[in-house]
């Protein structure tokens, strides 16, 4: 039986009387680059915001590194790194402030702050405030502020957005040599699926808080049209009848 | 991390945020304010205050104290809690602190535990700032006679009964602008709690009012003996009760 990283049983959320999610089951494969795809509020960032314990499930559990996460918050948090949305970042500061504020509250040696920074390639612009960081260097301070804790599972809403093209390159190498060098579990959310395709082992294609795919993505491209070969042209067959 | 741990390391990380901001520098700009007005007044029209035979000292820090007490304390206290807590707001802070292995109810201690260090800071300073100015009025003004009296103990007396009856403000307008991520609304309310108050001073019920409490409990009055200081008591009570509230409130809250 494999680890799962990331389990959900029937979560569901709700703002008011409108459903956002409904019984998502979402598993995760420890060891895995997990992408959660879909169109723009689809749910995304609701789901990322319930895994980690942002928002309160109408129903449903969730567990994450194989424990119960209400149970276990404290714990869990110490093993993982999160970038939901933009980044908090306090413009005032250094990078190396920001990321300095983090290693206290995470009671991290020191030597974190500075492998973080070298791991996004910021060692240079450490000593400079936020507020002179262009958008891809806020970016990648807030993948930083994510892996200062050495965290076992990494979850990344939309890391690549803002990012020019050298950005995501370099983001994808980061995100794959985090994975096979590290061995880290990865969930990145995005509506690039070009994106998703290079990096992700597996994938779940959200819409309208349901899960209408999830699993390999040899295995969903061997599911769908035999001439949809790209992950684009399959999403879009999954998604469109529903809109 | 224990509770102690967490609380400790917070209250670095907000150190470390308050670095470089408008927020520290308030706690010395606010009495740095009322004790300039009260300097510039006393430099140009001391003649008026000081009588011969009479220490100037009590009237000059009589003089700040009520200022300070029913104008400035209060506002001041209204935009830096605002100005504090924005900090986080404009970051989107608070969600991100969820994501991060410290209690809820630690962050909250810590972000009161700063606002009335600050709060305290700036009394002191107030302290600090009417004698200093004392001296230069005894330099630059010898006809009011500062030089020939011993310098008052009494602007320490009383900012620490001040500080202990604007406790409450504090507990307030950290609980609004914690809840309210408009810069605007804890600061325009604690405008009007301020002169709402000021304007019904003189009605019965102004004893309830805790934005008021600080000039209620000198009496107008520099005599200490005088002092109701049932006011400091009720402005520390009021505060543990109002930050009890905050701390369980916002330390549940999603």
């Amino acid at each position: 039986m494999e680890h799962l990283a990331i389990q959900t049983s029937n979560l569901t959320f709700r703002r008011g009387d409108m459903p956002i999610i409904n019984d998502l089951n979402l598993r995760v494969a420890q060891g895995s680059i997990f992408g959660l795809l879909g169109p723009n509020g689809s749910g995304k960032t609701t789901t990322i915001r319930l895994l980690l314990g942002l928002l309160r499930p109408a129903s449903g559990t969730v567990h994450m590194l194989r424990l119960p996460f209400e149970a276990n918050r404290g714990e869990l948090l110490t093993r993982i790194g999160s970038l939901v949305e933009l980044p908090t970042l306090y413009p005032h500061l250094t990078g190396y402030e920001n990321l300095e504020i983090t290693r206290l509250l995470r009671n991290l040696p020191k030597t974190n702050v500075a492998s973080s920074l070298q791991a996004v390639g910021l060692e240079s612009s450490a000593n400079r405030k936020v507020a002179t960081y262009s958008l891809g260097m806020r970016q990648r301070l807030g993948i930083a502020l994510a892996l200062v804790g050495d965290p076992e599972l990494l979850i990344l809403d939309e890391p690549t957005n803002g990012l020019d093209p050298t950005g995501i390159l370099d983001m994808r190498k980061l995100i794959l040599e985090l994975n096979r060098e590290h061995g880290k579990t990865i969930l990145i959310s995005s509506h690039f699926l070009s994106e998703i395709e290079k990096v992700a082992t597996d994938v779940a294609i959200l819409n309208h808080g349901r899960i209408l795919y999830q699993g390999s993505l040899p295995e969903l491209k061997a599911a769908a049209n035999a001439q949809a070969s790209d992950l684009e042209t399959i999403f879009l067959t999954l998604t469109q009848p529903q809109q | 991390m224990n509770t102690f741990e967490e609380i400790r390391a917070l209250l670095i990380a907000e150190f470390i945020k308050l670095k470089r901001t408008p927020v520290l520098w308030m706690s010395l700009a606010a009495p740095l304010f009322a004790v300039t007005v009260a300097f510039i007044a006393s430099l140009t029209s001391g003649h008026k205050f000081y009588q011969p035979g009479v220490s100037p000292w009590t009237d000059f820090s009589a003089h700040i104290l009520v200022g300070w007490a029913l104008f400035v304390f209060p506002i001041y206290v209204c935009l830096q809690t605002a100005l504090y807590s924005s900090l986080e707001h404009n970051t989107n802070g608070w969600s991100y602190l969820a994501t991060l292995p410290v209690g809820k109810h630690s962050l909250i201690v810590s972000k009161y535990c700063w606002a009335v260090l600050m709060v305290a800071v700036s009394q002191v300073l107030l302290v600090v700032l009417t004698w200093v100015s004392g001296w230069l009025l005894a330099i630059l003004k010898p006809s009011y006679g500062f030089q020939d009296y011993p310098m008052t103990m009494m602007p320490a007396e009383a900012c620490l009964w001040v500080f202990l009856s604007g406790l409450t403000i504090t507990a307030i307008q950290m609980l609004l602008s914690i809840l309210f991520r408009s810069f605007v609304i804890p600061t325009g309310a604690g405008l009007i709690f301020v002169l709402g108050g000021v304007i019904a001073r003189s009605l019965t019920v102004s004893i309830y009012w805790p934005f008021l409490w600080p000039i209620l409990l000198l009496n107008n009055t520099p005599h200490s003996a005088q002092w109701r200081l049932t006011f400091g008591a009720a402005g520390t009570a009021c505060f543990l009760i109002v930050s009890m509230f905050s701390i369980m409130q916002f330390g549940r809250t999603k």
